[in-house]
């Protein structure tokens, strides 16, 4: 018997692992059948996901934490058995504030330099930036670089909020001065020629969680069984598209009308950690700018989810306490454990790690050999969840 | 009772005009439609709506969605849907694709109805659009097996009648749509002549 599982995902780069589960057959190979909807905005996967209209879906971190906290239409719980990437997203310039940074110190791919720079510009007037949701790493990045440099984030940054796939126009029309987005958008922009890239996101944090597998709380302890088929089959999925020499195969299936409707060539490229910085064509290799290695960033966290949580605490009213408990509720280590025992998944011991204290990669204890990347922020920042 | 004053955002005419004629009936209801989104969000809490209606896909819900969030820190506090309760009136509008923002405070019994309308109104749209496509399809087909019949009529000197017939016939052996051996017919004869 299938189990049917409807899953709402937007068109970015890092939904591969939800779109490669069914194409690739590991959702089938699970028994499920996988009915995926895509959706432009989201604010629409928020609302769908907490009225149940889909089951599970491609979500923000900061966003499953603010349902969770009640910061929605509706208040419900949303947890995540697995992260699906790490990094991805990246900052496009226009030409003018393009200029306008490099006149103030910029260096491309420098997130210190590049904050300094954002500081001293907006001292004029805030820059106008646009980014795919509030509630988003996007925003918790570009804040957290700010603050550490001693500037205050509302003086600097006039957000403005538009679905992924239409944030390039908003830079062409001259609506914004620069964005945040995930791949591919960032790299579609810059090869249009609408702006330049400054910086990918990893260059604040290598360890940023991105995009987690979202599932109701009611519905994952109702159907705990297809909740674990489920997370088996999109963590074989990440694995699987993550190899070098599939690349090729997860561009084109992503790049299809139905899913990114956008060239294979620039998936493929995010996907190698080739970054085209300049329409010149300047391009920059860093693997570490988008992960979807499971086996390496897939496991929930908890105290990177409270960092992310107390972050945002702040802004969104929220005692940073509380913030920081609802984010380790939402976090399923024991969902992984269990759903992935049988995939021989390197099951780390600790639900909690000292966030920004990985400057190589390391082996850490745990079964199956569990091997964590980098996680250091810029500023060499500790988070220390105890 | 002060007028409710509902904003309509929908850049498409036709539905536009669906939900506002069916809000019009109502003389307490005072209904304004945003049809040019781009660049209009920034200015139009100045309407003060007490009810926005959106559609759920519509790009520029976004922007629309953030200024009416950041307006509630203003004087005019304004929560997203109706009352946090009404879980099953919320989903029926999420299925239907309307998204609606409504002003804190405005008691349940004036949302209800608005919301009522714009679900049923939408769900209205959506079957009008689909009858539409499929007249449209129809209307192809006949199209097409009509020139089918004329190419057989033609080639092997057959009536109307009888052309329909063999048509028919190779459709039911081939266990194909009439329509689509017509299709394939009138193909192979455009590569043929």
């Amino acid at each position: 018997m299938t189990r049917p599982v409807n899953i709402g995902f937007v068109p970015l780069t890092d939904a591969a692992p939800l779109i490669v589960a069914v194409e690739m057959g590991f959702a089938e190979e699970e028994g499920l059948d996988v009915n995926l909807l895509r959706e432009q905005n989201w604010a629409t996967i928020r609302d769908k996901l907490s009225y149940g209209v889909v089951d599970a879906a491609h979500v923000l971190l900061p966003m499953a934490i603010g349902i969770s906290l009640g910061l929605a239409p509706t208040k419900t719980r949303i947890d995540f058995p697995l992260v699906l990437n790490m990094n991805g997203n990246a900052f496009v310039a226009s030409p003018n504030l393009t200029t306008a940074l490099l006149e103030n110190g910029n260096q491309l791919g420098n997130a210190r330099a590049f904050g300094n720079a954002l500081i001293k510009l907006s001292r004029s007037q805030p820059i106008r930036v646009a980014v795919p949701f509030l509630q988003s790493m996007h925003v918790t990045m570009l804040r957290h670089l700010i603050t550490q440099l001693g500037g205050l984030p509302e003086d600097v940054f006039d957000f403005l909020v538009s679905s992924p796939s239409k944030i390039e126009q908003l830079l062409t029309d001259g609506d914004v001065d620069g964005f945040m987005v995930g791949s591919p958008w960032a790299s579609h922009a810059v090869e249009n020629g609408a702006g330049h890239l400054m910086l990918t996101s990893n260059t604040i944090w290598q360890g940023a969680p991105e995009k987690v597998l979202g599932m109701r709380y009611d519905w994952l302890e109702d159907n705990r069984d297809t909740a674990m088929r489920l997370t088996r089959a999109v963590y074989r999925a990440a694995n699987w598209a993550a190899r070098n020499p599939n690349s090729g195969v997860v561009s084109e299936i992503l790049s299809r009308p139905q899913y990114l409707n956008v060239s294979s060539s620039i998936i493929e490229n995010n996907l190698l950690g080739d970054t085209v910085m300049a329409t010149s064509g300047q391009t920059q290799h860093d693997p570490l700018a988008l992960q979807l290695d499971a086996k390496r960033i897939g496991f929930p966290w908890q105290s990177a989810a409270a960092f992310v949580a107390a972050q945002n605490a702040p802004y969104w009213n929220i005692d940073p306490t509380l913030a920081k408990t609802v984010a380790h509720e939402i976090c399923r280590p024991d969902i992984y454990r269990q759903a992935l025992e049988s995939a021989n998944a390197p099951l780390p011991s600790a639900n909690q790690k000292v966030e920004g204290s990985l400057h190589s990669t390391t082996e850490v204890p745990g079964m199956n050999n569990p091997i964590l990347g980098p996680d250091a922020f810029f500023d060499g920042k500790i988070f220390d969840p105890a | 009772m002060k007028h409710l004053h509902i904003v309509v955002v929908d850049p498409n005419k036709e539905r536009a005009f669906l939900i506002v004629d069916g809000l019009a009936a109502t003389p307490d209801y005072k209904v304004t439609v945003i049809g040019e989104t781009h660049g209009l969000a920034r200015q139009f809490m100045a309407l003060k709506p007490d009810i926005i209606l959106i559609d759920l896909q519509d790009p520029s819900r976004d922007s629309f969605e953030q200024i009416i969030a950041a307006s509630g820190a203003a004087d005019r506090p304004v929560a997203m849907f109706v009352d946090h309760s009404d879980q099953h009136m919320m989903r029926a509008a999420i299925d239907a694709g309307v998204s609606a923002y409504v002003v804190d405070g405005l008691r349940k019994d004036r949302i209800t109805p608005v919301l009522e309308t714009a679900i049923a109104r939408f769900h209205k749209f959506q079957r009008t659009q689909k009858e539409l496509e499929t007249t449209k399809a129809a209307l192809a087909e006949r199209k097409t097996i009509d020139r089918a019949k004329g190419l057989l009529m033609k080639a092997r000197g057959l009536t109307e009648e009888d052309a329909y017939a063999l048509l028919r016939k190779t459709a039911m052996d081939q266990g194909r749509r009439v329509s689509d051996v017509a299709n394939g017919l009138v193909i192979a004869a455009g590569l043929l002549l």
